[in-house]
């Protein structure tokens, strides 16, 4: 009789497990990306994406709630139309109009990136909301009391059970949230990848191919295709600010030769996310290639792959800047998100 | 030379028949719930309590309140005082270890609840040493969203340089020029890895068994984060918040901060 029921209870069981990987596999999608592409480093593994997951990091992204007077949300700063940059200011506006001390990076590809913003203090996509969270500059609040707040809404309460099929919500599921909306962001619908992915009616014209020439032999060995960046911190030859002398990486790994070392900005949707630099000191990508012309400063680290740097030519940085212009993805920019 | 193969055959058969036969006890084992526990004897395992006693010298700590005098002769008050002990392993008597699992803990000094907490799974047998590291291994430093003991919302995370805090103390003096002290201690790779690993050895065994859940009574004293091999100077530092030489010196003070007290059996 015992066994009837330990039997019963174990169909049950299966019953109910099998049901709910049936429903999570109708909402499961692949993380897509082009076959030239390498592998991503961060691969949902134990977060497996789905249309729920991501909306719901979608909605904390958009939630003006995580900061400490309500008026300012992820989306406040990292605008899609501008490739999730800012697009507008040198430095945002985070609560109180407090400005932050660098320049908002564009959001897309994260999922390919070891580290995250401009000196690569987060280690972790799933650890990167909580910098703007509980920055005094940015959103100004704790995580104990954002993830209260989410955690006593019952709003969020539904969407977590829906998309994570738990009653409790703890600030790993909401990290994990956000990580299904961050690293969801893919841009690889370029010209340049249409050419790349062999698209019939795609090609680049003269200019362009020129431009392309150059690109390989200069920029590319930081720039590294496909993602366009080496995931590297690099001292480029920015002169050091007067006011506000901004040291980079030194101040992560508290090392002299990480000083004045940034992370290699991809350079895919350059149109959308001026200005340029860890500072936003350059409005336009003309002033970018002139600073790599002739306004390098000889820091003892800087790169050594600065060192042959050529004078380009009128005509050179009009193809150059052809070529970059192949990199946006106006869809990512424009189409409207799930 | 045949006959021996006979044996061997032979053997062969009882051994097969002895495995079925334990297969089928196993299977009954693992349906029958009301099996009595205490009858099975290997592989038994019971719990060890871990108890920390935080101190400032002979003093057990009073926050926010309590004035004391570190070895330099600097005043300070303590308002937070939190630490990560973490991969707690056990040596036995023949110095095979013991390691308990998903081994993460905090300590704060505002919360009694956290002063003590059971390794469980411990098998029985005698112990005469533990093993733990303070603060976080670079692993979990490294590995995403942690829940638990690891929850950033605990307040011991960089969110600007990901990684866990080791050791938190923050107060007041008046040798300070600011008039507060703050010690973040972290740092998991590279030159300045601030992580320590200790080593206790037990006064006589914590014996683990059906009737006994030994209690190790631990302390940790504050005073020794500001001396040995460094002297910490309030007037010269008082705020310690990035990883770096400091931490790492105020890292090699506080290794030797932790002793047993007793062992409970």
């Amino acid at each position: 009789m015992k066994t009837g029921i330990v039997f019963i209870c174990c169909l049950l069981f299966i019953a109910c497990t099998s049901n709910n990987k049936h429903n999570l596999s109708i909402d499961q999608l692949d993380f897509s990306y082009p076959d030239f592409w390498p592998q991503p480093t961060y691969t949902f593994k134990g977060n497996a994406l789905t249309h729920k997951r991501i909306a719901l990091g979608k909605k904390l992204f958009f939630d003006k709630r995580l900061s400490s007077d309500s008026t300012i949300s992820c989306e406040s700063c990292h605008h899609q139309k501008k490739a999730f940059s800012d697009g507008e200011y040198k430095f945002s506006f985070g609560v109180n109009g407090k400005q932050s001390l660098r320049n908002t990076p564009a959001l897309f590809n994260l999922a390919w990136s070891k580290t995250f913003m401009w000196d690569g203090g987060v280690n972790h996509i799933e650890f990167q909301p909580i910098a703007p969270i509980t920055n005094p500059l940015e959103m100004n609040e704790s995580m104990e009391h954002v993830i209260h707040n989410i955690a006593t809404s019952n709003e969020y309460q539904l969407l977590f059970k829906e998309a994570y099929d738990t009653d409790s919500i703890t600030s790993q599921l909401v990290l994990k949230a956000f990580a299904q909306f961050l690293g969801s962001l893919v841009s690889y619908d370029s010209k340049y990848d249409r050419i790349m992915r062999k698209y019939k009616e795609y090609s680049f014209i003269d200019e362009e191919a020129k431009g392309y020439v150059l690109f390989k032999k200069s920029c590319a060995s930081c720039h590294t295709e496909p993602l366009f960046t080496n995931h590297a911190f690099e001292n480029n030859g920015l002169s050091l600010a007067k006011v506000n002398p901004d040291y980079g990486r030194l101040l992560i790994t508290k090392l002299a030769e990480d000083s004045m070392k940034f992370k290699v900005p991809s350079l895919r949707n350059l149109q959308f996310t001026a200005p340029y630099m860890h500072d936003g000191r350059f409005r336009t990508l003309s002033e970018v290639i002139d600073h790599y012309s002739s306004g390098i400063v000889n820091y003892p680290n800087k790169s050594h792959k600065l060192d042959y740097m050529p004078k380009f030519t009128r005509d050179e940085k009009q193809q150059l800047i052809a070529f970059l212009q192949t990199l946006d993805d106006p869809d990512f920019c424009l189409k409207p998100m799930r | 030379m045949l006959i021996l193969l006979l044996i061997f055959i032979h053997n062969m058969k009882i051994r097969v028949k002895i495995s079925m036969v334990l297969c089928l006890a196993i299977l009954v084992i693992g349906c029958n719930k009301n099996s009595d526990v205490t009858q099975v004897v290997p592989g038994q395992k019971g719990e060890i309590k871990l108890n920390f006693t935080n101190m400032v010298g002979a003093d057990p700590i009073i926050l926010n309140s309590q004035s004391y005098t570190n070895f330099n002769g600097d005043t300070f008050y303590v308002n937070t005082f939190n630490y990560y002990i973490s991969n707690i392993q056990f040596t036995r008597m023949d110095d095979s270890i013991v390691r308990e699992e998903n081994s993460y803990h905090l300590i704060e000094a505002d919360k009694p609840q956290t002063f003590s907490f059971n390794c469980k799974r411990i098998p029985f047998g005698q112990y005469k040493s533990i093993t733990f590291t303070i603060g976080v291994d670079s692993l979990r430093n490294v590995s995403g969203a942690q829940s638990g003991a690891l929850d950033p919302v605990h307040n011991m995370f960089w969110s600007w340089s990901s990684g866990y805090l080791f050791t938190k103390l923050e107060g007041t003096s008046p040798q300070s020029p600011s008039g507060n002290i703050a010690f973040h201690i972290a740092g998991f790779s590279g030159p300045y890895n601030s992580l320590k690993t200790v080593t206790l050895n037990f006064p006589y065994n914590a014996i683990v068994s059906n009737y006994i859940k030994p209690v190790v009574k631990l302390k940790a004293d504050i005073l020794e984060m500001f001396v040995n091999p460094s002297t910490i100077k309030f007037g010269i530092v008082n705020n310690v918040t990035t990883v770096g030489a400091l931490a790492k010196s105020m890292a090699d003070n506080y290794a030797d901060m932790f002793s047993v007290i007793e062992i409970e059996n």
